[in-house]
């Protein structure tokens, strides 16, 4: 399988401290890879670099082959990255449907002169409604679609996050904790939707500390600690790693 | 249906406009009605930029005179025709938007409200100082109304009384308002939401969030600037006394009154506004006290503003979160 996105030698500082050191990661097409880690371990960090939130200090990201580190977001977003947020920020007092469709901005690309006198605007602002439309009932928000987002429980929030970040068309998806704060009937539902959205083709980078998930749906598993990558591999192997236990559980001490 | 009746609701009240004059036959009474047209444009615009992309602007007035003054220099200094000297006082307002535009990117809340209002004081001391080109605080006086229009020697419309400038400024609000409307409708509208939601998160779902910020300021420029050039050819006199911080709290009372963020708020904020201060002449000095009661009063018991409140009212969608995020 092709990579699709491939960070080498990645160092992110805030001021003295080091949040990611050194870290190379490599995403396949089409597979499921989890980045796990204790709290502060740079997971967050990590993907604030992919998505250009952050700049790194040093080392390098390329997307299809492609330098990405200079982009702007939201040129990195139109080449095909999406993601969805921990801390969830959908749009607050904007309805569901608003919150969506705003993200169609690529699709439809509005200058004043269009969407003052070009005639096909019209059309193409329509199936950005329809697609924000399609994508709430992919997640089950869409008899909420006249609400404002800031009404939304938590759970319902990282599902609209999903709906934005998939109405997006990405390659490649990045979900920073998709189900933390969910009871266990939201987490499946969470589970089952990702294995639809792989089901697309579309390739899936997460970020979560609920184990039964990681382990359930990851194809590959990266375990970062204190900024730096301490394991690698399939889940069996990963969870049986004695680094990654010492990082979660800390160390055995001698009798 | 309901497209049709809001169809006949826009044709209702726009008939009631043209029947005005008719009504009104007092020139002064007419006379404030259009101020209130041009204060409803101002508003509109401030509202693009302050309720909309949630940037507070207090440089809105010299937008205002910036507009008036264009217009004035190049109809008396270039000889160029009123109507298309009315274009220009908007079009080199947009200039003046994008070079204010664009220092104030980064900037946000209490930053961009001291720059912008900076940039304000900054465009009134030129108005004052820079004497060869404005006659300074002296203003300048005699400048000339739009020509007649007509057929050959037989004018239609010949702008020498109050009722054909009530025309003009009514045409010219009904234009500007449906392309605000149109403008917030649509997808650049929703842009616009997105970054007074949260800025970082729009540049995340692809909004260029730099460029879209510059069009709003060039879009909220170009109004008011139209707002200036109009006020310039109807009253034929222009002075720096007019486009001062004043001004531009008032027009942002309009706003945040009538409901920021919203279509309509800036309209009804800017009608009411307008008419306000007439209506408490009576009681001369008192009426401050009684004015900054009615805003307090408002402010409190009305934070989405009149229009705000209204649409709550008959949508019944209540947030439940605090009004402070």
């Amino acid at each position: 399988m092709e990579t699709i996105l491939k960070a080498e030698g990645l160092t992110k500082y805030f001021g003295g401290l080091a949040a990611v050191e050194e870290f190379d990661l490599y995403v396949k097409k089409g597979e499921i890879l989890s980045l796990i880690g204790p709290n502060g371990a740079g997971k967050t960090t990590t993907f604030n670099l992919i998505t250009g939130l952050e700049s790194p200090t040093r080392g390098k990201i390329t997307f299809k082959g492609e330098q990405i580190i200079e982009l702007r977001p939201h040129e990195i977003v139109e080449k095909g990255i999406a993601r969805t947020f921990q801390i969830t920020r959908v749009f607050r007092k904007m309805t569901l449907l608003e919150n969506v469709a705003v993200a169609q901005h690529i699709a439809i690309r509005p200058t004043i002169l269009s969407i003052l006198f070009s005639p096909s605007e019209r059309k193409r602002e329509k199936s950005g409604l329809e697609k924000a439309e399609e994508m709430l009932r992919f997640v089950n928000l869409f008899p909420k679609r006249e609400e404002l987002a800031t009404n939304l429980s938590l759970g319902e929030q990282k599902r609209l996050e999903l709906a934005i970040a998939l109405s997006m068309d990405p390659e490649l998806l990045l979900l920073d904790e998709p189900v933390a704060g969910m009871n266990p009937k939201e987490t499946q539902e969470v589970i089952d939707l990702i294995g639809v959205i792989r089901g697309k083709g579309i390739t899936v980078f997460l970020i979560e500390h609920d184990m039964k998930m990681v382990m359930g749906v990851s194809e590959r598993i990266v375990v970062m600690n204190y900024g730096k990558k301490i394991a690698e591999g399939p889940p069996e192997e990963v969870s049986q790693n004695p680094a990654v236990i010492e990082a979660y559980l800390g160390r055995r001490t001698p009798q | 249906m309901k497209g049709s009746a809001k169809l006949i609701t826009s044709l209702l009240v726009l008939g009631g406009l043209i029947y005005v004059p008719w009504v009104v036959k007092n020139p002064y009474y007419l006379h404030i009605i259009i101020m209130s047209g041009i204060f409803v444009l101002l508003a509109s615009s401030m509202n693009l930029i302050t309720g909309c992309t949630g940037r507070l602007n207090l440089g809105h007035a010299a937008f205002y005179g910036i507009g008036a003054y264009a217009s004035t220099l190049v109809v008396m200094k270039l000889g160029f025709p009123v109507w298309l000297g009315m274009v220009m006082g908007g079009l080199i307002t947009v200039l003046f938007g994008v070079l204010i535009g664009i220092p104030c990117l980064k900037l946000k809340g209490a930053y961009l409200a001291i720059t912008t209002l900076a940039f304000g004081e900054i465009t009134r001391l030129a108005m004052i100082n820079f004497v060869p080109l404005t006659n300074g605080p002296l203003g300048i006086r005699g400048i000339p109304g739009p020509p007649a229009i007509g057929f050959n020697s037989t004018p239609l419309i010949s702008f020498e009384s109050k009722t054909s400038y009530y025309y003009l400024i009514l045409f010219i609000c009904v234009l500007c308002l449906l392309t605000i409307r149109r403008v917030l409708n649509s997808q650049i509208g929703r842009t616009f939401m997105a970054i007074r939601e949260d800025e970082v998160r729009a540049e995340t779902v692809g909004i260029d969030t730099i460029q879209v910020k510059i069009m709003n300021f060039a879009l909220g420029a170009f109004f008011a600037g139209i707002a200036g050039s109009f006020y310039a050819h109807y009253v034929r006199f222009i002075s720096p006394d007019t486009f001062t911080l004043g001004e531009t709290f008032t027009i942002l009372t309009m706003v945040v009154i009538g409901g920021l963020g919203t279509f309509y708020g800036p309209i009804v904020g800017g009608v009411i506004f307008t008419f306000l201060p007439e209506l408490l002449r009576a009681i001369s000095e008192y009426r401050m006290i009684l004015y900054g009661l009615m805003m307090s009063v408002a402010i409190i018991f009305m934070p989405d503003g009149i229009v705000g409140l209204l649409q709550s009212w008959i949508s019944g969608r209540t947030e439940k979160g605090d009004k402070s995020t």
